[in-house]
């Protein structure tokens, strides 16, 4: 019995619980009190007919609410910030309706009065300002421009300018320059005042977009370093602009999630560089998917995560500095295929590769070898290029390059030059001079 | 009733050898060029087929036809063409093979460019051999 009064203690505990919860549920959406317009709106009295007013100046307690505005004077409206300006003076009754995007109870606002005045001489200017670029990665600037902003009656002696995230800049020359740190999307306010101290006010929205922080899974390829002094920033006047298609890459899935476009304007310096070091030295020069040429600095190699036929065709890990901000990122790469008949010289040194292994009582090495899982495959792509590259060819005897083939495969030294395979100088002769 | 009883046996005998004989073993040379059949023709139903279990068991069929044709389109690829299959290379294992191909690929521009790749493949059973994909695992 005293068992049953217990769980029925419980039981009517939990429901209360669940009934409180209930009915708080509403009151849970924003607990953060109201929205009061009079601290929102750049000016309430003395505004002049004609004189823009900034509503929704302060910060939004819900950052993703939709407002809509009335202006007490037929014209209504929808953002935070926006700007109006009256055409005849008088009171008027300014409201606010504030709504969660998701949808539910409004967010409460206290209305205000604003005040309208007749002109008195001075006419105030008119604000107009354009950003450039208006996306873009964190980090990088933008330009906000005025030019076009003027004064029937007069000049305009300055500019202050709301970046809206935290800093203001007043300026008397109609441009300025911002970066932003955090992505997002910013309603900049610019207000100008004229000779007269009349002012007015516009809006400009950028976006910011946050420099690709996951690309392979686990590992965090995005590195703030700054350009060693030493290092040679190749500007390849040829190449006005890069498109990349970027995106989050994971090994057996193909292609990748998402594209984004990223365009980048010299100077920037990209290098293509190598996560498996036996397909280099390879060609400099490879075109995006998108039939753009890029030319790369260094040595490249391909994923051997690819459906497709490798060697020709794969994902390359290319590294994209930009003002800094180095970006390792996946791109689909092809690279040019040869324009005369190999396959005599490719087979015939295919088979010289298979006889050393022999040789040396290693040919299951072709077929799966302690450090490749397919070695056939890796022989022709080291093949394809030695025949490809004219001065990997020239700089590296024919037989010493059987022998190297084969020694990786096998993971042995057998020419007793101390390496396994190619040396760094090897690899080198595929980058040309000069980059 | 014994003889009948001998007859049916035999006939039973006879039917699993003869459908035994209808599906003849491939080497890894003929499953490689099968496979390359269909891969130029986009078979990629018939090249899945092929593929040894294991791969089979890594992807599913309907993934690896979507993952095949997704990765021809993005590489713009418009044909595949078998230029020759060459022999064999068996391990001393005796159970794992590559089989060096080389074809032409053409882009949707019509630039053509020869790939030199080798297939890998695994012995299933007895005489049989599956495609190993991707290709280097």
């Amino acid at each position: 019995m005293k068992g049953h009064m217990r769980v029925g203690r419980w039981l009517t505990a939990f429901l209360s619980v669940l009934l409180a919860s209930v009915l708080l549920l509403p009151l849970r959406a924003y607990s953060g009190g109201e929205i009061d317009l009079r601290q929102c709106i750049s000016k309430l009295e003395g505004v002049s007919v004609g004189e823009t007013v900034t509503f929704g100046t302060c910060t939004l307690p819900v950052p993703d609410a939709l407002v809509r505005w009335d202006f007490g004077d037929g014209n209504k409206a929808e953002g935070w910030p926006v700007v109006h300006a009256y055409q005849s003076p008088g009171w008027y009754d300014v409201t606010a309706v504030a709504t969660y995007r998701s949808g539910g109870a409004p967010i409460p606002t206290i209305p205000t009065r604003i005040h309208v005045v007749a002109l008195a001489g001075n006419v105030p200017p008119r604000a107009q300002a354009v950003a450039a670029p208006q996306q873009v990665l964190t980090g990088l600037p933008i330009t906000f421009d005025a030019t076009a902003s003027s004064d029937p009656d007069g000049t305009i002696n300055r500019y202050f300018w709301d970046f809206r995230d935290g800093t203001k800049a007043i300026t008397t020359t109609a441009s300025v320059q911002h970066a932003y740190s955090r992505p997002g999307t910013y309603n900049v306010i610019l207000t100008v005042t004229d000779n007269g101290e009349a002012d007015a006010s516009t809006v400009v929205s950028v976006t910011v977009v946050a420099l690709p922080t996951k690309v392979l899974p686990g590992v965090d390829r995005v590195i703030p370093e700054p350009l060693p002094k030493a290092a040679p920033v190749p500007l390849d006047q040829r190449i006005p602009r890069v498109f990349v298609d970027m995106g989050v890459y994971e090994a057996g899935r193909f292609p990748p999630r998402y594209q984004f476009p990223l365009q980048l304007d010299p100077p920037f310096r990209l290098v293509a560089t190598s996560n498996r070091d036996w397909l280099a030295p390879m060609p400099t020069e490879y075109e995006l998917i998108t039939g753009t040429r890029i030319a790369v600095t260094e040595y490249i190699s391909v994923s051997n995560t690819s459906m497709l036929p490798r060697a020709h065709t794969s994902w390359g890990q290319v590294s994209i500095v930009v003002n800094g901000w180095i970006m390792e990122i996946p791109v689909a790469v092809t690279v040019r295929g040869p324009n005369k008949d190999i396959s005599e010289e490719v087979w015939s040194l295919f088979n010289e590769i298979l006889t050393y292994l022999a040789d040396q009582e290693q040919r299951s090495a072709m077929v799966s070898s302690p450090r490749y899982a397919n070695g056939a495959d890796v022989a022709l792509g080291l093949i394809t290029e030695y025949v490809l590259e004219g001065h990997y060819g020239e700089q590296i005897p024919r037989q010493e390059f059987v022998a190297k083939v084969a020694e990786l495969l096998m993971d042995r030294d057998t020419n007793g030059d101390g390496f396994v395979g190619f040396t760094d100088r090897d690899r080198g002769l595929g980058v040309k001079v000069g980059y | 009733m014994r003889r009948m009883v001998g007859c049916l046996a035999l006939i039973a005998l006879l039917a699993t050898v003869l459908a035994g004989c209808g599906k003849p073993s491939l080497g890894p040379k003929e499953t490689a060029e099968a496979f390359l059949k269909a891969m130029e023709s986009r078979d990629f139903v018939t090249a899945y087929g092929l593929l040894s279990a294991d791969s089979q068991a890594s992807i599913r069929a309907e993934e690896f036809q979507e993952n095949m044709n997704r990765a021809w389109n993005d590489a713009g690829i418009a044909g595949f063409h078998i230029e020759s299959v060459q022999q064999e290379i068996i391990a001393a294992s005796g159970t794992r093979a590559s089989v060096p191909y080389s074809a032409t690929l053409t882009k949707g521009s019509g630039e053509t460019a020869v790939v030199y790749n080798a297939l890998s493949l695994v012995k299933q059973g007895k005489d049989s051999w599956g495609v190993i994909w991707p290709p280097t695992r």
